[in-house]
């Protein structure tokens, strides 16, 4: 309960009716090489996330998705276009800590204890804990149940913990945005559905804007409110599906014949784009 | 009869050595020991069995003779090649990382310079010696210079590999927590390097040992080096052995607190993927 409160402290939690747009993707392509062999990674794309809102990229492998993830986290410049987060530009929002981000691999030091790990945002880039609204960092860790852990190294734990220890080092700093790239693409499913559940409740309770990268269909379908497909390369928006399932979802309805009907219109996107 | 002498000497190890238990170490050191101990009664067998005179070839009882004759004179001896080696080990490597640095955060100055240590690298160190005994002089300074030399090289290669031997996505974390570029080089770079750094340092520590003999061999009147030369030129082959002996006993000391150093410094796995 203590969390949950710390945690709704967020303006996210105003009604999706009201939001404000958290993310602004107009007209963004991203160009790769020189001009001779250069490679359109991504052309023409558009897309608005509405603040509180979980929002999956799906598409083919290679298809530009990390791209277009990677464009908002400010690592990679658009070639043409621009993208907003709440306005401003993507850099503003990275050095104001407005959003975190969660990579495939927990990426995380390995000399460092996980409460270390977990520190991190706070320690770098001018941070300050004290001025900023931050989590205690052991807060951060109980939130992905890894109390008890704090000072363990990396290479104790296995790849599903490695990867808490990283949600819990992206949710420390109370971002407004988390950008996942693939996070839970490299654990084994059992480990992927209850990271699904606990991901969806940290979702619910604080009220962050999340934009997912996934390749699996049903973890898309399971989390989100709208799937992006990305066409293949140069990767365009191919179609958008309205998740249309109940608010509360367990794993149960990983199952669930409505989570199918939607896969299977989301596979028919897919190929058509 | 000295077989079994030597696993008697083996056994109470468990209790000295107890910071460092495990049984497969001690097996390793076990084997060791009586490989060293059998090669050792082989050698006193053969030089028995055929009369070689000692003044050619001692036997290990001579060797053992003259250890325990000469014990001050050996140690009086070690004092100044340990000083030497240890400050050309400090100097060397504190140069090669500075260079290192300069080298991963400035290209320029790698493509011009990288060549040059390349080249520094190419020659002998027994070739370089008496042009350092010109500039330096007969004192400590050209055997720190020497040892310095040939710790340079393979800690420069070995850190400026380790510098860029970090994860890419940890520059990128690094990146999007909008981390200078000290703060990159404090928190991720040098872990990175460590491992690298230390395969570095146990090659040097047993080559600045050599470097600093080579140096009193130019030109000194005290040191391993020296007591070597001495020793060949008195035709005294057991204090020749037993010198030698003091030289490897020496490079075996820093090679071991090097590798307990990085031990107890890395307590990380570096091979495993995050």
């Amino acid at each position: 309960m203590n969390m949950m409160a710390t945690m709704a402290a967020h303006p996210g939690d105003v009604g999706i009716s009201q939001a404000r747009n958290a993310i602004e993707i107009d007209n963004v392509a991203v160009t790769f090489g020189g001009s001779s062999r250069a490679v359109r990674a991504i052309d023409n794309v558009s897309l608005t996330v509405r603040e509180g809102e979980f929002v999956s990229l799906i598409g083919h492998s290679g298809c530009g998705k990390s791209t277009l993830l990677r464009t908002i986290a400010d690592i990679i410049a658009p070639t043409e276009g621009k993208v907003a987060i709440f306005g401003g530009t993507p850099s503003a929002a990275r050095a104001s800590r407005t959003f975190s981000m969660v990579f495939q691999q927990s990426v995380l030091m390995p000399w460092a204890k996980v409460i270390d790990n977990v520190r991190l945002p706070f320690e770098v880039g001018g941070a300050n804990p004290k001025a900023g609204n931050f989590m205690d960092p052991y807060e951060a860790l109980k939130l992905v149940e890894l109390e008890g852990f704090e000072d363990a190294l990396p290479s104790e734990l296995s790849g599903g913990m490695r990867q808490r220890v990283s949600i819990a080092r992206a949710l420390v700093t109370r971002p407004k945005v988390l950008l996942m790239d693939e996070p839970f693409g490299a654990l084994d499913e059992l480990v992927r559905d209850t990271l699904n559940v606990e991901l969806l409740r940290i979702w619910k309770q604080s009220g962050m804007t999340i934009v997912f990268v996934t390749h699996s269909l049903h973890e898309a379908v399971f989390l989100s409110q709208r799937v992006v497909v990305m066409s293949r390369r140069p990767s365009r928006i191919g179609g958008i599906l309205e998740v249309d399932l109940p608010e509360e979802r367990g794993l149960a309805l990983k199952d669930a014949p409505e989570l199918g009907h939607h896969v299977a219109r989301l596979r028919d996107m897919l190929g058509a784009g | 009869m000295s077989v079994d002498r030597s696993i008697e000497t083996a056994a109470p190890l468990p209790r000295i050595w107890s910071i460092l238990p495990s049984p497969e170490v001690m097996r390793t050191l076990g084997m060791a020991v009586l490989g060293l101990s059998l090669t050792l009664v082989l050698w006193q067998l053969i030089v028995t069995l055929f009369g070689v005179p000692s003044y050619l070839v001692p036997a290990p009882t001579d060797v053992a003779g003259a250890l325990s004759r000469d014990l001050p004179l050996l140690l009086d001896a070690a004092v100044p090649t340990i000083t030497e080696a240890f400050l050309g080990f400090l100097l060397g490597n504190t140069v090669a990382l500075l260079v290192a640095v300069s080298f991963v955060y400035n290209k320029v100055v790698e493509e011009m310079f990288y060549p040059v240590a390349i080249l520094i690298k190419t020659i002998p160190i027994v070739a370089i010696a008496p042009v350092l005994k010109i500039i330096l002089g007969n004192g400590i300074e050209p055997k720190i210079v020497i040892a310095a030399l040939i710790c340079f090289f393979p800690t420069l290669v070995n850190s400026v590999r380790g510098f860029r031997s970090v994860n890419p996505q940890l520059l990128e974390l690094m990146h999007v927590l909008s981390a200078s570029k000290t703060e990159v080089f404090l928190r991720i770079r040098i872990y990175s390097a460590l491992p690298y750094i230390f395969s570095a340092l146990k090659i040097s520590v047993t080559m600045c040992v050599l470097g600093a003999i080579v140096g009193e061999w130019i030109g000194s009147n005290q040191g391993i080096g020296y007591l070597l030369l001495q020793s060949m030129f008195d035709f005294n082959a057991p204090r020749l052995f037993a010198t030698i002996l003091t030289a490897s006993v020496i490079a075996i000391t820093g090679f071991a607190i090097v590798s307990m150093l990085e031990k107890w410094i890395i307590r990380w796995d570096p091979g495993a993927a995050m």
